[in-house]
């Protein structure tokens, strides 16, 4: 039997990964986000690169980053993957968030820092930054949330012969099931449900309060961020004890405004000139900076090239022996298979999704239990489903995975649509006499119409990387495998130590999913926002 | 000036004078409704009662958060009040019934169906044949003045069509009363107003079986030019505060004297 003490140490060290990898994903999404928001050229490298980069499955890479740090870092190049793998699990959607808040500032705010020649840091400081808190803000539970999801599949990996475990609550879960001590699991899972909580209600919650004062849109049209986060706050009402009580701090007043408050008289302000040397020496600083930036972006794609040449040598070597290549493809039609079937499966909750919007009581219930199962990491569930369902019902377990990793976007998405629906349309589709069926028609479906598109993009991104953990595992000595799929063959080539079948299968996973998003998902997605948006 | 509109007005006054001696056909009877908030209720409509007649314009104006769109919402059927009736010819109005329709500030148009699918709407229910309906919807649209856009999506057009389309749904179902939410509050002054000098003409127009118009808005000069009667209403909570008949003739244009001496008076009584 294993300790309460030994389950919270656990949660405390995984906790304290993913802070880690929060704190950085920030600032690194402040500093990339802003730059691609400000400056035009850097926006058309890095905004396709990261559009490409948070569409790629991230957990089939997560074997490769292990065995190349712990290569060259052997004490604590496991720590560093792991906080590596969250970090590009959450950071992507992350930059996106500040990016697009930095769009969004009224070009009156640009104009204005112009007039008063605000240096870089004041713009910084006093525009970029708060513009961006509150998406950013926003962004970060469900950060966390996918933070916890690759966590918890990180800490066991087992490449060729070796094992590497890190301690935290994902291997001491693996471990209990392992067990098969079913009060341990039970136990395990309570702790991390209640830490979750409270990680939510005191941290997030918090901080949602908190960046709301830095909200400056004039017209409520929210967009379909990936998770709500505003509409969980307010349906969480036993939760809200603890925000109540938090006192938000009050900003100092500016100069300016303290001395048009009080009544005195306004001393004349002396514009000063920078002299021209300073002008000069600036302009250096500036051209030594760019070129540095430059130096860098080269040596780094000269590096990765080289780090990934014998990767894609050993993957081409494997794609062009036709049994190799029909292996993986036939395991890749398998999973999207597995994949349709699960999106098919996830249709039914737009219905779910109005139904809550519509009814006050069932916003109280599901809004806080969607949360919470939301939250729980769907590779730790894996063993438990299995356990419940029975090994011989691998292939249902397997989808219902691929589901719990997914479905909340699709979920919640659909939901914030209906939501965000204009009262007054309500009203005139109620006086128009519609009732049912064709309310649904007529109103609900074509307004969650965008809502579900993008969550659907983002659910099948999520699929493809819950894959890696929903077909094949191993507790203990068991090993509960699907008969076929992309997941499995990423996981057991890594498993055996067969790094090219790994590349290679990591390689026509990648393909398969970057043209499927820039085709299908893509098309599909600017149809709908065409036909189904509207102006407000 | 012999125009169309000067017959019109004629025709209604008629009506008028035949209506004094009818019962009228829409009462508002002590009407109020509190919100309940966190075991407390606020009072939002205090006590309203008010009656409109056959063949009258009747204007609702208050101070902005008053509760006056409430009020309008009450008579839709949309909104329950928390105690009293709305009467439409003798009868309790318990839900929405397309004899009592509205307009709506933000055009409230749905932005995947074309014009003439928005116009339809309301009649989807009515009449089951989509020839019928069609034809009907069609027709609509050509008294609003917007033959030839029939398929056109609402972000086509532009708001003064956009807010035509929603007259047209509007009187589409045979309404006898038409409700409007400032109907001009979202439009540019110039197209406001000659919308405004419009609607009569529109709303009258003998092949319509409309009978009255409330109107809710904030704008004094607005509310001279179109109505019969204004009802003033308080702040929160809203009780009323005059009525004032307004009896000048029409077509009303801003430079009649009688003009500004109503609108003075109603800005006294808002203030």
């Amino acid at each position: 039997m294993i300790s309460v003490t030994t389950i919270l140490a656990a949660l405390g060290f995984s906790w304290a990964r993913l802070s880690v990898a929060l704190i950085l994903s920030t600032v690194i999404s402040f500093i990339v986000g802003i730059f691609a928001g400000v400056n035009r050229k850097a926006e058309h490298i890095i905004i396709p690169v990261i559009d490409i980069l948070q569409s790629i499955p991230i957990l089939g890479f997560f074997p490769v980053a292990v065995f190349f740090l712990v290569t060259y870092f052997p004490s604590y190049g496991l720590e560093m993957a792991a906080i590596f793998l969250i970090i590009t699990s959450q950071v992507w959607n992350m930059i996106f968030a500040v990016y697009e808040s930095v769009k969004a500032i009224p070009n009156e705010f640009i104009e204005l820092m112009n007039i008063y020649d605000m240096s870089w840091l004041e713009r910084f400081h006093k525009i970029y930054i708060p513009a961006s808190v509150p998406r950013l803000v926003a962004n970060l539970s469900v950060s966390w949330a996918v933070g916890l999801f690759f966590l918890s599949s990180s800490e066991i990996i087992s490449l060729g012969t070796t094992n590497y475990q890190l301690f935290g609550i994902g291997s001491i879960i693996a471990q209990i099931i392992g067990s098969g001590q079913i009060l341990d699991i039970y136990i395990s899972f309570g702790l991390l449900i209640i830490a979750l909580i409270l990680t939510h209600e005191l941290v997030f919650n918090t901080l949602y309060n908190w960046s709301m004062k830095y909200k400056y849109e004039l017209v409520s049209a929210p967009k379909p961020t990936p998770w709500l986060v505003s509409t969980f706050v307010r349906a969480t009402k036993p939760f809200k004890i603890f925000v109540k009580q938090v006192r938000l701090p009050r900003r100092p007043l500016s100069p300016v405004a303290k001395s048009l408050m009080s009544q005195e008289t306004l001393v004349p302000i002396e514009i000063k000139k920078p002299s021209k040397t300073y002008v000069n020496e600036i302009r250096i600083i500036k051209i030594m900076i760019k070129s540095l930036i430059y130096l860098i972006l080269i040596g780094l794609i000269i590096y990765l090239t080289f780090l990934m040449l014998p990767a894609l040598i050993g993957a081409f070597q494997v794609l062009t022996n036709l049994s190799q290549l029909l292996y993986i493809l036939y395991g890749t039609g398998i999973s999207s298979i597995r994949i349709l079937v699960s999106v098919i499966f996830m249709l039914p909750l737009i219905v779910l999704a109005t139904y809550v919007s519509l009814n006050k009581l069932l916003k109280s219930i599901i809004l806080p239990l969607f949360q919470i199962l939301a939250s729980i990491p769907a590779p730790l569930l894996f063993p438990l489903i299995v356990y419940w369902l029975g090994e011989s019902r691998i292939e249902f377990a397997s989808i219902i995975i691929i589901m719990l990793g997914s479905m909340w976007y699709v979920f919640y998405n659909s939901f914030s649509a209906v939501e965000s629906i204009p009262n007054e349309l309500r009203e005139a589709c109620t006086l128009s006499g519609l009732q049912r069926f064709l309310l649904f028609k007529k109103l609900y479906i074509p307004a969650l119409m965008p809502g579900l598109i993008t969550g659907l993009i983002t659910a099948v991104g999520g699929a493809w990387n819950a894959l890696i953990v929903a077909e094949w595992i191993t507790l203990g000595n068991n090993t509960y495998e699907v008969h076929a799929g992309i997941g499995k063959i990423i996981d057991q080539a890594a498993n055996a130590g067969n790094f090219n079948l790994m590349y290679a299968a990591l390689l026509v996973m990648v393909i398969i999913v970057v043209v499927l998003d820039r085709t299908v998902w893509r098309k599909l997605y600017d149809y709908v926002t065409s036909r189904y948006k509207y102006e407000v | 000036m012999t125009s169309p509109e000067k017959q019109l007005v004629t025709v209604s006054e008629a009506k008028k004078m035949e209506a004094k001696t009818m019962v009228p056909i829409l009462s508002v009877k002590n009407v109020s409704l509190s919100f309940n908030t966190g075991g407390k209720s606020f009072p939002v409509i205090d006590n309203i009662s008010f009656d409109v007649m056959e063949n009258e314009f009747v204007s609702i104006i208050g101070p902005s958060g008053c509760g006056k769109s409430t009020l309008l919402r009450i008579i839709a059927g949309l909104i329950k009040p928390t105690s009293g009736t709305v009467l439409y010819r003798g009868n309790p109005i318990t839900k929405p019934t397309p004899k009592i329709t509205m307009v709506f500030q933000n055009f409230a148009l749905l932005p995947w169906l074309t014009a003439l699918e928005n116009v339809e709407l309301p009649l989807l229910k009515l009449i089951p044949n989509k020839d019928v309906r069609r034809e009907r919807a069609s027709k609509m649209l050509e008294i609003v003045g917007l033959s030839g856009f029939e398929n056109a999506y609402p972000r086509e057009l532009s708001g003064g069509m956009k807010q035509r389309v929603g007259i047209a749904r509007a009187l589409v179902s045979d309404p006898e009363i038409l409700l409007m939410d400032e109907p001009f509050s979202s439009l540019d002054a110039l197209t406001a107003s000659y919308l405004r000098s419009e609607i009569t003409n529109m709303f009258f127009n003998s092949s319509l079986s409309l009978k009255s118009v409330i109107m809710v808005s904030h704008n004094v000069e607005e509310v001279v030019e179109l109505s019969d009667r204004v009802i003033v209403l308080s702040k929160r909570p809203a009780k009323i505060v005059a009525e004032v008949n307004i009896t000048m003739q029409r077509p009303r244009s801003i430079r009649m004297p009688m003009f500004m001496s109503y609108v003075d008076k109603l800005y006294e009584l808002l203030s």
